[in-house]
C-alpha cells in the first residue's frame, strides 16, 4: 500500500486553502484516492490554518493522525504540528526559523524569503507553491507531469499565472535531492472517473437531483457552502436560491415554496436551527413537505464557529413546540449525503412532513473520493393532486385536511381549479377552520400521527447498516461523520460496527436485530453527553457497556477508536 | 367579473360586531371580484391575530402561519409560482412587531406581493396590548403609564425601505379602501397598504369618530421625499390615499436566469455536467 499524508499551515490569507487544493487535485489526477480535511478558526487574516491531503492507492474514508511531510509556513505551525509527523517524516519550513526538532524527522529548509520577496502581496501564497514544488520532489513523481497537471488547474486563470506558479514550483522543486521517502509515481488506478467533493456539495447535487428549486437560507458555517453551490446551479437548473433575512424568514419562505407546490430547503446550524424551530411545528400542523439541513458544529451558544460536533442530535429529534411527527437521518459519507438527500425529499412528500438532515462540519467540508452517484432516482411527490376531479360546490373548500386510512390527505396547490384550500398552523377541521373542540382536536392529531406507522415501515429496512465482523462479540455504535473513522479503524479491530441511519423515528427493532448477541457494546459519538446513547437507553433493551466521548471541537482519529476498543476490558 | 358569492365560505366572520375587520373583509371581496381574479389564482397569507383570520371568509387559497411571518411565506409562494395573486395580511403588532424585520427586507425586495395590514393600534386576539402603532401616552394594560416610546410610521417606513407603492386606507370608508386595494392588487412591485381600522372592543381612543374627523383622501405624490414628507403627518389631521407609486423591476424581473416558473420546471433532471466538474 502506498499512503502519503501532507499537511500545510500558517495563517490565514497565506493561501492555505487553495495550496491544500491544489495539492489535493495533484494526487488525484497521479491517479491516488485522497481524503482531505481543513482546520481554521473564525477570522479572516492571522490565526492558524491547516490542509491536510491524505493520499492513498486504497479507498480512503478519513483523515489520520500522523502526518509525513509538514509544510510550515510560521512557527506556530511547526510548534503545533512537528509532534505528528512520523519516524522519518520530513518537514520544510522557512530557512530563517531555527526549530528545535526531534532526531528522527528530517528537516529541510528553505530560502522561502529570497525565493518570494518578489512576489510582494503574494509573497506568502506563493511561498505554499514552492512548497509544493519541494514536496513533489520529495515524493519523486516526475516534474513534467505536474507542470501538465498545474496548468490544467490554473487554465482559467491565464498564462501569466501558470508561468509564475510553475516558476516558484519549479524553485522549491530544485531545492530538493532526490529521495527514497516515498514512491509516490503516477498511479496505475483504474478510479479516474471518480469525483472528489464534500458532503456539503453531495447533499447539494441529492437536492438537485431530487427535483428541489426553491432555498431559502442565510450564512451560517458550515451549511453557507450548500447556498453558494446551490445559487451558482441557478441557471444551469432553473432553481432560486434566496437568501432570507434570517434563519425564522428562511424557513416560513422556503414553506411558502412548498406550499404553493415546489419541493424546498433550508440550510443552517444550530444558532439558526433554533431561530427555526417555531416553523418547524409549523410544518408539522400544516403538514407541509420540507427538507432542513442542519449541519452540526460545537455549541452552545456561537460556539466553536468553524470546529466539528455532533452535539445537536437530540435537539433536532425534540425541536419545536407541542407534538408533531417529522423524520430525522444522518448521513455518514459523501455518498450517503447524496443518496439519503434523495430519499429525504421523497419522504417528506409522501409524508407530508419536515424532514431534517443531520450533517456536521468535518462531513461538510472534507474532501472525498468516490464512485460518481447513481443518477437513477425517481421523483415521488406522494398524494400531491393536480386535478381534485371534485366539484367543489358553493361554499366549499378543498378538504386539505382529509380525514383518511393511512393519514396522508391529498393535497392539492394553489392553481388548481376546484381545488382552493386552506393550511393552517392552528388546530383544524378537514377544511382547515379553526377549530378548538376536544373531540376533533384528538382526531386531528391522531391522524397526524398516523403517518408514522407508514414511515416506520417504509424505513424498517434501511434505518441501521452494519460493517465489519458478523460473529464478534464487540460492537461499537455510532451515527454521522464518525462513520469512516470507525471503517478506517474496523482494519485493525475485529469488531462489528453498526450506524444508525435514521435517527427518527428511532428505528428500535431494527437497531436491536442488527446489534444481535454482544459482549461489548462500544458508544462512539462526537458530543459529551451520548446523545444516541441516551435514545438507545430510552428506545431499547440495548446496554451501552463502554463510552467514548469527544468534545473538544475535533474529529476521533482511527487510533482514537483503536486504543479505546483494545484498552476497553 | 367574479360574483361576490364565488367568494364566499360555509365559515363565517366571528369578530366583534362592529369592527373594522368587517369593512375591509367585505371591501378585498369586492376588490377582488371587480378584478375579475379567479379564486385558485389567488392566495392569501397570513399570521396571528384577529386581523389574520380573514382569509378563512374569502374561498381563496390561503395559509394561515404563524404570528409575524405572513411575508416571508407570501414570497416563498410568488417565488415558486410567479402566475399567483400573492396576498399577505395580518395585524400591526403582527406586521411591525413580531414580523417587522420581514417588513423592512419585504419592501426593498419589491417583490410583487400586496401586503395589508389591519392597523387598529392594539393587540386585539390577545385582548387589548400596546402595539407598535399605539400613538404616545396611549393607555392599554401593559402600559398602565401610558405608551412611553414612539409610535412607527408604517408608512414612511415602508417608503423608506424601498416599497414601489405605499398606501393608507380607513375601513370607515369602503368605497376608497376598495380602490386602494384594487390599485394595490394590480401594482407590479411590494405594495404596502396600511388600514386604519377602529377596534371597537379595545382601543377606546382611536375609534371611528376620531378617525373620521381626521381622515382626508390625498393624491399620490410625485417623489420619494415629498411622499416621506407627507406620510410625517399624523395628528388632527391624517392624510389617507396613494403616498407613493412607481414602476421599477421587481424582485423576480431582477433575477437574470429566471426564464420558467419553477412550478413549471422541467422535471428531466441530468446531474452529469455537475460530476464532471468535480472529476
Ligand atoms: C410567537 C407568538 N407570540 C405571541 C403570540 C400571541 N399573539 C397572538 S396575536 C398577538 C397580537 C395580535 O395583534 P395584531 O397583530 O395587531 O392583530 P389584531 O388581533 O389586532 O388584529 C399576539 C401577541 C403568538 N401567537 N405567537
Ligand atoms: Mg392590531
Amino acid at each position: 500500500m502506498v499512503e502519503v499524508v501532507w499537511k500545510i499551515g500558517g495563517e490565514a490569507g497565506y493561501g492555505i486553502l487553495s495550496s491544500g487544493d491544489t495539492f489535493s487535485h495533484l494526487m488525484k489526477d497521479l491517479g491516488y484516492y485522497v481524503f482531505s480535511i481543513t482546520e481554521y478558526p473564525s477570522l479572516i487574516r492571522g490565526g492558524h490554518n491547516t490542509y491536510t491531503v491524505r493520499a492513498s492507492d486504497k479507498p480512503l474514508t478519513s483523515h489520520t493522525h500522523e502526518i509525513d511531510i509538514l509544510m510550515a509556513l510560521d512557527e506556530l505551525t511547526i510548534e503545533k504540528h512537528k509532534n505528528e509527523l512520523r519516524k522519518g517524516g520530513v518537514i520544510i519550513y522557512n530557512g530563517v526559523l531555527k526549530p528545535k526538532l526531534r532526531r528522527d524527522i528530517i528537516p529541510v529548509a528553505l530560502p522561502l524569503d529570497s525565493l518570494s520577496n518578489k512576489y510582494g502581496v503574494l509573497k506568502k501564497v506563493m511561498q505554499a507553491t514552492i512548497g509544493i514544488g519541494a514536496s513533489a520532489r520529495l515524493l519523486s513523481i516526475k516534474k513534467e507531469i505536474l507542470h501538465e497537471l498545474l496548468k490544467q488547474r490554473f487554465k482559467k486563470k491565464g498564462k501569466k499565472v501558470i508561468a509564475k506558479n510553475i516558476e516558484a514550483f519549479d524553485n522549491g522543486y530544485s531545492l530538493v535531492k532526490d529521495s527514497n521517502f516515498f514512491k509516490i509515481k503516477a498511479s496505475k488506478l483504474n478510479e479516474k472517473d471518480c469525483i472528489m467533493l464534500d458532503g456539503n456539495t453531495a447533499i447539494t447535487i441529492g437536492a438537485i437531483r431530487a427535483g428541489c428549486k426553491f432555498m431559502s437560507s442565510y450564512p451560517m458555517t458550515p451549511a453557507t457552502s450548500i447556498m453558494q453551490y446551490f445559487s451558482s446551479k441557478q441557471a444551469e437548473h432553473n432553481l432560486i436560491m434566496h437568501q432570507a433575512e434570517d434563519e425564522i424568514s428562511s424557513i416560513n419562505t422556503a414553506l411558502g415554496a412548498s406550499y404553493a407546490g415546489v419541493r424546498s430547503m433550508a440550510a443552517t446550524s444550530g444558532g439558526g436551527f433554533a431561530l427555526m424551530n417555531e416553523a418547524l411545528s409549523l410544518a408539522g400542523c400544516s403538514e407541509t413537505p420540507i427538507v432542513i439541513i442542519l449541519g452540526q458544529r460545537p455549541g452552545p451558544a456561537t460556539g466553536l464557529p468553524t470546529r466539528t460536533e455532533q452535539g445537536d442530535l437530540l435537539y433536532a429529534v425534540h425541536a419545536g413546540h407541542g407534538e408533531f411527527q417529522r423524520i430525522v437521518l444522518a448521513p455518514g459519507d459523501a455518498s450517503e449525503c447524496y443518496s439519503m438527500t434523495l430519499d429525504a425529499f421523497n419522504l417528506a412528500d409522501k409524508y407530508q412532513l419536515p424532514v431534517i438532515i443531520l450533517t456536521d462540519k468535518y462531513q461538510g467540508v472534507s474532501y472525498q473520493m468516490i464512485k460518481p452517484f447513481n443518477q437513477s432516482y425517481k421523483i415521488n411527490r406522494g398524494e400531491l393532486v393536480k386535478k381534485t376531479g371534485k366539484d367543489l360546490k358553493l361554499k366549499e373548500k378543498y378538504p386539505r385536511y382529509k380525514f383518511t386510512s393511512s393519514g396522508v390527505s391529498p393535497r392539492t396547490i394553489p392553481g388548481i381549479i376546484k381545488g382552493v384550500q386552506c393550511s393552517i398552523g392552528d388546530e383544524h377541521d378537514e377544511e382547515g377552520y379553526i377549530v378548538e373542540g376536544a373531540v376533533e382536536r384528538k382526531k386531528m392529531m391522531d391522524k397526524r400521527e398516523k403517518k408514522m406507522a407508514l414511515v416506520r415501515k417504509e424505513l424498517s429496512n434501511k434505518s441501521v447498516s452494519v460493517y465489519g465482523s458478523k460473529e464478534s462479540g464487540s460492537v461499537i455504535i455510532s451515527w454521522g461523520s464518525t462513520k469512516g473513522i470507525i471503517l478506517e479503524a474496523l482494519r485493525e479491530l475485529n469488531c462489528r460496527f453498526v450506524q444508525v441511519k435514521y435517527l427518527n423515528p428511532f428505528p428500535v427493532k431494527e437497531l436491536e436485530k442488527k446489534v444481535g448477541n454482544y459482549k461489548k457494546l462500544f458508544l462512539v459519538e462526537n458530543n459529551m453527553k451520548g446523545q444516541l446513547g441516551a435514545l438507545i437507553k430510552q428506545n431499547t433493551n440495548l446496554k451501552i457497556t463502554h463510552e467514548l466521548l469527544k468534545y473538544d471541537g475535533r474529529q476521533f482519529n482511527p487510533v482514537d477508536i483503536i486504543s479505546f476498543v483494545r484498552r476497553s476490558k | 367579473m367574479v360574483k361576490l358569492e364565488e367568494l364566499e365560505t360555509k365559515g363565517k366572520p366571528n369578530w366583534c360586531p362592529g369592527c373594522g375587520n368587517y369593512s375591509i373583509w367585505n371591501s378585498l371581496k369586492q376588490a377582488i371580484s371587480e378584478l375579475g381574479l379567479k379564486p385558485e389564482n389567488i392566495v392569501m397569507t397570513s399570521g396571528i391575530g384577529c386581523s389574520s383570520k380573514l382569509p378563512h371568509w374569502i374561498k381563496v387559497n390561503c395559509f394561515n402561519g404563524l404570528h409575524g411571518r405572513p411575508l416571508p411565506l407570501a414570497m416563498g409562494v410568488k417565488l415558486a409560482n410567479n402566475d399567483l395573486t400573492v396576498i399577505a395580511d395580518g395585524g400591526d403588532g403582527d406586521g411591525y412587531a413580531e414580523g417587522g424585520n420581514h417588513f423592512i427586507h419585504f419592501c426593498r425586495s419589491n417583490a410583487d406581493i400586496t401586503y395589508l395590514v389591519h392597523d387598529n393600534q392594539i393587540y386585539g386576539l390577545t385582548k387589548g396590548q400596546a402595539s407598535p402603532t399605539s400613538d404616545e401616552g396611549f393607555m392599554t394594560k401593559t402600559t398602565p403609564f401610558g405608551v412611553i416610546e414612539r409610535a412607527i410610521n408604517p408608512v414612511l417606513l415602508a417608503i423608506a425601505s424601498g416599497a414601489t407603492f405605499v398606501a393608507r386606507g380607513y375601513a370607515g370608508d369602503q368605497k376608497h379602501l376598495v380602490q386602494l386595494m384594487k390599485a394595490a392588487i394590480l401594482h407590479k412591485g411590494a405594495a404596502v397598504l396600511d388600514i386604519l381600522q377602529p377596534c371597537v372592543t379595545f382601543n377606546k381612543k382611536n375609534t371611528y369618530e376620531w378617525y373620521q374627523k381626521r381622515v382626508y383622501k390625498i393624491k399620490p405624490l410625485k417623489t420619494r421625499i415629498s411622499a416621506m414628507k407627507k406620510a410625517e403627518e399624523w395628528g388632527d389631521k391624517i392624510p389617507i390615499g396613494v403616498f407613493y407609486q412607481s414602476r421599477e423591476k421587481t424582485y423576480t424581473e431582477r433575477m437574470p436566469h429566471m426564464k420558467t416558473a419553477l412550478i413549471k420546471s422541467d422535471y428531466k433532471i441530468n446531474i452529469s455536467k455537475l460530476l464532471k466538474e468535480l472529476k
